[in-house]
């Protein structure tokens, strides 16, 4: 373990902090992965949960430096595809709108707070059930609809010539590569056999339900060909469905497939392709995805709150979503895509519900971009939607929110509070703040060495109540939002309330490696080891030097050689 | 009227229609376990879990031995009173709380991934496929799931429960009792899951040795689907007396509860499935809501749970979740008792064993809730309250025995079956 991770003098208490909260979950959202703290078990055959990659976490106080003696590549591997990579790969192949995707698993998550660890997702049993059935409801759809879409000549004559070119065509666009001379024997048999049990329909149907179950189409390969010096180029294929997942969440287009195809995707090829793909409707939805899960709007959906104290707040909870998400994909696509705006911005999307969160009255249901005439809630941080996900069930949460600044902004880690510690805070006495009662509760040893971490970070977000409204007063009570930043590269001592917090956030260094490093480890799917370093460095240098670009970002992680190349074995 | 019930009467229904001997033949051998001479129906094993422990003082039954009365919390219980065994004094191995005690509930180890549980161990000796599902699996629970495999693996709940009869029975408006589609016969179905396995074996000889955990565990989930193609009692069940679409829709936490519930009823009837593992809800921090209770100012089970011992408004809704706890428990023995099976009913050859990971709402591992309802056909004892304490591990090691996979070891530290609890 590296020590760095750790916020100083926290680590070695690790096995006695205590963490105070109320109700709702003070870690990060995602981290129940089947494998996590896996110990090697009966091993007596089925199934294995195997060897986690080594998390090795680079980040936090000391920058992170390019060392050449452990510089390395991560090792080969097959990625899964999410449930939203599914919906839109089999859209893209059958133009099929109804999320097939939605009574799916859940992804298991990863201790690092994603939920498109590669390592993690897998099929299992249940996994495997649920992908049958959705490919064969939708293969069955796809036989009865327009053949047109499956290929050309299906419309018009499924014949046995038209079989062949069809699993020529529709196993490119399925498998994202083509085809080798045995599987496209193996599948026309399939076809065949269909078609004599029935008629060229069906053989179709088994074609497309087959292929929608192969592994071919349901991970993505980074195994790579040949292997030179100790590396392993992906294949241009690998490295176009990398690309086109990583900036649009599906399949590549026809193309960026051509490139492919030609064997033409060279390192220029590949970045103009970044460029023009972030340019596509679709990069939209993907970016979000990184910021969704970075600041845990994810959890938004189910973050427990009462009814009684906010009695308004079920009813906005798709609304905030939306909210936060317009105003990044307002920031990253409309605006300077600047960190510094993401962090900072003081504009918001609010329609008649939302307004009154922002201290504003507007009308409609329909989302509209305005300026918050006091900037009390900086950019996506100040955002209601993230700041109801981090307090509690009917109060705010200093510690989550601390703890959510350390681990999501600084990257450094809280332990967990040990497991037979009562974190439950005791019901608000009234006359006291709820800053006041916090301190008495988490001051004494052992729990204030972690805490002291967290919660003098959270108190600066006081005026943001549970649900994130700006509030003037505490139940007629003065607020005091002051608060203080400690071991941290760059951006150590007092600050006066969020917007001053936020700003603060936005200028450190710290921060803006820690944003390179999420962006990587969302990227990646995986968490990084030490061997990543110098291909983390070159990320963050890359986006500082763009003026903290965040869609430059993105396009530096694509141009990082973690990205294209693998260990060899 | 009930779903099985109505079903019951289409089948008989489908079978007047059909008139031919031969037909009635066939629909005999679909509904075996509905035909089973006596003694000779399939035993089941049910893991029913439910989360946070109980209000202690409020639910153990007093007495002891064969002589006990049910307390108010068990009041749903009494119909069933005499197929009940109560185990006072069960303490957990762990640190007290949801964390180990999760895992040690169902596996007799105090961390996940780390050994089988009772039902994948079961399931796996005595050749049958298991169901595992839960009312509520947040993707931001911290906490773990209560069913592992050989290896120690989560396996992973279904919670929708369209999925879950789907798993079983195929897809939902497919005709029962005959091939999905003119033409998908045995064959096709059998060389479609073929080319799957072939794609997997292509891909697996390109893995690196740390990748191929990945294939292997997809190639067993493609080889279990493949083993039911074609065969007796295969998968999906053919079988007309479940109406899929009471499965279909998004429903709500307590519809999706009940849903499960039928659903294990239903593939008991069919003898589709034989063992099963329940979680209503994970432990600790998950936000299940109980508004539907009418518990209110403080919607959220860990909330409520945490605060009962010496709050006693807090004590009150958690008493309310526990009486829910327990009318699902006596529905589903219901819905067991209502399966016509070997001159007796389901439950007759069913156990359901009723725990969960702490003994209250705020932690601890002493006096844990342990139920078994059912006696295995005959195998267990029945209707008592064991005062005495009993090694947890013996009391899962027992349940093999009913189920005829006689266990010497099991968890930690198990060692052999329990005579308080083997008739």
């Amino acid at each position: 373990m590296n020590a760095k991770r750790w916020v100083a003098s926290c680590s070695l208490l690790a096995a006695v902090g205590c963490q105070a909260s109320e109700g709702s979950g003070t870690g990060a959202p995602g981290t129940n992965s089947p494998t996590a703290g896996a110990t090697s078990g009966g091993g007596t055959g089925g199934a294995s949960t195997g060897t986690p990659p080594a998390f090795e976490p680079l980040g936090g106080p000391a920058p992170i430096a390019c060392d050449p003696a452990t510089k390395g590549l991560a090792g080969r591997r097959i990625w899964r595809l999410t449930r939203a990579q599914y919906e839109r790969s089999v859209s893209a192949l059958l133009g099929d709108m109804s999320h097939p995707a939605a009574d799916f698993n859940p992804e298991p998550g990863s201790a690092q707070g994603f939920q498109n660890d590669a390592f993690a997702l897998r099929v299992r049993g249940a996994e495997a059930t649920q992908f049958q059935a959705a490919a064969h409801k939708l293969a069955q759809q796809a036989a009865a609809g327009d053949l047109s879409r499956i290929s050309a000549c299906a419309a018009t004559s499924l014949d046995d010539a038209c079989a062949t070119t069809l699993v020529k065509d529709f196993g490119r666009r399925a498998f994202r590569r083509p085809l080798s001379e045995a599987e496209q024997t193996r599948y026309l048999a399939l076809f065949t056999l269909g078609k004599a049990k029935r008629d060229a329909k069906l053989g179709l149907e088994v074609l497309v339900e087959a292929m929608l179950q192969s592994p071919n189409f349901l991970y993505r390969s980074e195994l790579g060909a040949a292997a030179a010096n100790g590396s392993v180029a992906l294949t241009d294929h690998e490295r176009a469905a990398l690309l086109s997942y990583t900036f649009v969440g599906g399949a590549p287009d026809a193309e960026l497939a051509a490139l492919a195809d030609a064997g033409t995707l060279s390192p220029e090829n590949l970045e103009k392709q970044a460029r023009r793909l972030l340019q596509t409707p679709e990069a939209r939805p993907a970016l979000w995805e990184l910021y969704r899960q970075l600041f845990e709007v994810i959890s938004l959906e189910n973050a427990p709150k009462d009814a009684a104290i906010f009695p308004d707040f079920e009813a906005t909870r798709g609304a905030l979503e939306a909210s936060a998400k317009a105003f990044t994909e307002h920031v990253l696509f409309d605006g300077d895509a600047r960190l510094g705006s993401l962090m900072t911005g003081t504009q918001a999307f609010v329609n008649q519900q939302l307004a009154p969160f922002f201290g504003l009255t507007a009308t409609g249901s329909e989302l509209m971009l305005v300026t918050q005439p006091g900037g009390e809630h900086p950019g996506l941080l100040g955002h209601p939607a993230v700041l109801s996900v981090l307090a509690a069930r009917t109060r705010t949460s200093p510690v989550n929110r601390g703890r959510f600044v350390r681990q999501r902004l600084l990257c450094q880690q809280i332990p967990d509070p040990p497991a037979n510690v009562d974190t439950q805070l005791p019901a608000l006495t009234p006359g006291l703040s709820a800053r006041q009662q916090l301190d008495a509760k988490t001051s004494g040893a052992p729990c204030v060495t972690c805490h002291s971490q967290m919660n003098p970070i959270g108190f600066g977000f006081e005026r943001l109540d549970g649900i994130g409204r700006y509030r003037a007063d505490e139940n007629g009570q003065p607020i005091d939002d002051s608060g203080a930043l400690s071991g941290t590269r760059d951006v150590d001592g007092p600050f006066q309330g969020l917007p001053a917090l936020a700003a603060k956030l936005a200028g450190s260094a710290q921060v803006q490696e820690c944003v390179a490093l999420q962006g990587f480890r969302y990227v990646m799917g995986r968490p990084e080891s030490a061997a990543d370093a110098c291909s983390v460095v070159s990320i963050r240098d890359r986006f500082v030097n763009s003026g903290l670009d965040l869609k430059e970002l993105y396009v530096s992680i694509a141009l990082s050689e973690s990205f294209g190349s693998r260990k060899a074995d | 009227m009930s779903l099985l019930s109505k079903s019951l009467l289409s089948r008989r229904d489908a079978l007047r229609a059909a008139g031919a001997t031969a037909a009635l033949a066939a629909f005999a051998r679909q509904f075996r376990s509905a035909a089973a001479a006596p003694g000779t129906a399939p035993k089941r094993l049910i893991v029913f879990w439910t989360p946070n422990g109980v209000v202690q003082p409020r639910f153990w039954p007093t007495g002891d031995g064969v002589n006990f009365s049910l307390t108010d919390t068990l009041k749903a219980l009494t119909p069933h009173r005499d197929a009940l065994t109560f185990v006072k004094n069960v303490t957990y191995s762990g640190t007290g709380d949801h964390k180990t005690g999760q895992p040690f509930s169902t596996s007799g180890f105090i961390s996940d991934n780390a050994g089988v549980s009772i039902d994948q161990e079961i399931a796996q000796a005595t050749k049958q496929q298991s169901l595992v599902l839960c009312g509520q699996s947040k993707n931001e629970n911290r906490r773990g799931f209560i069913s592992f495999d050989k290896s120690g693996a989560w396996v992973t709940p279904i919670r929708s429960p369209k999925s879950a009869y789907e798993s079983v029975f195929g897809p939902i408006g497919s005709v029962p009792g005959a091939p999905a589609a003119p033409g998908r016969d045995a064959e096709l179905e059998a060389k479609l899951l073929d080319s799957v396995l072939a794609d997997i074996d292509d891909v697996k000889k390109r893995l690196p040795q740390s990748e191929l955990v990945k294939m292997d565990d997809h190639l067993s989930a493609i080889l279990e689907l493949k083993k039911s193609v074609g065969a007796p009692g295969a998968m999906p069940v053919k079988c007309d007396s479940v109406d899929g679409n009471a499965f279909a829709g998004d429903p709500d936490y307590q519809t999706r509860v009940k849903l499960h519930l039928d659903l294990m009823a239903a593939c008991i009837a069919c003898d589709a499935r034989r063992i099963f593992s329940f979680m209503a809800a994970p432990a600790g921090g998950d936000a299940t809501s109980f508004g539907f209770l009418g518990v209110s100012g403080g919607d959220f089970h860990n909330d409520i749970a945490h605060g009962s011992p010496g709050d006693p408004a807090k004590e009150e809704m958690m008493h309310k979740v526990d009486l829910w706890h327990v009318s699902q428990l006596a529905y589903l023995i219901e819905r067991l008792k209502s399966i016509p099976e070997a001159g007796g009913t389901a439950f007759d050859n069913t156990v359901i064993l009723w725990t969960t990971e702490c003994s209250q709402g705020n932690h601890g591992h002493q006096n844990i809730p342990v139920v078994l309802a059912g006696n295995a056909g005959g195998a267990l004892k029945s209707g008592q309250l064991l005062s005495a304490g009993v090694k947890y591990e013996n009391l899962l090691i027992s349940l093999g025995h009913a189920l005829g996979h006689p266990l010497t070891s099991f968890g930690l530290a198990g060692s052999g079956p329990l005579s308080e609890v083997l008739a």
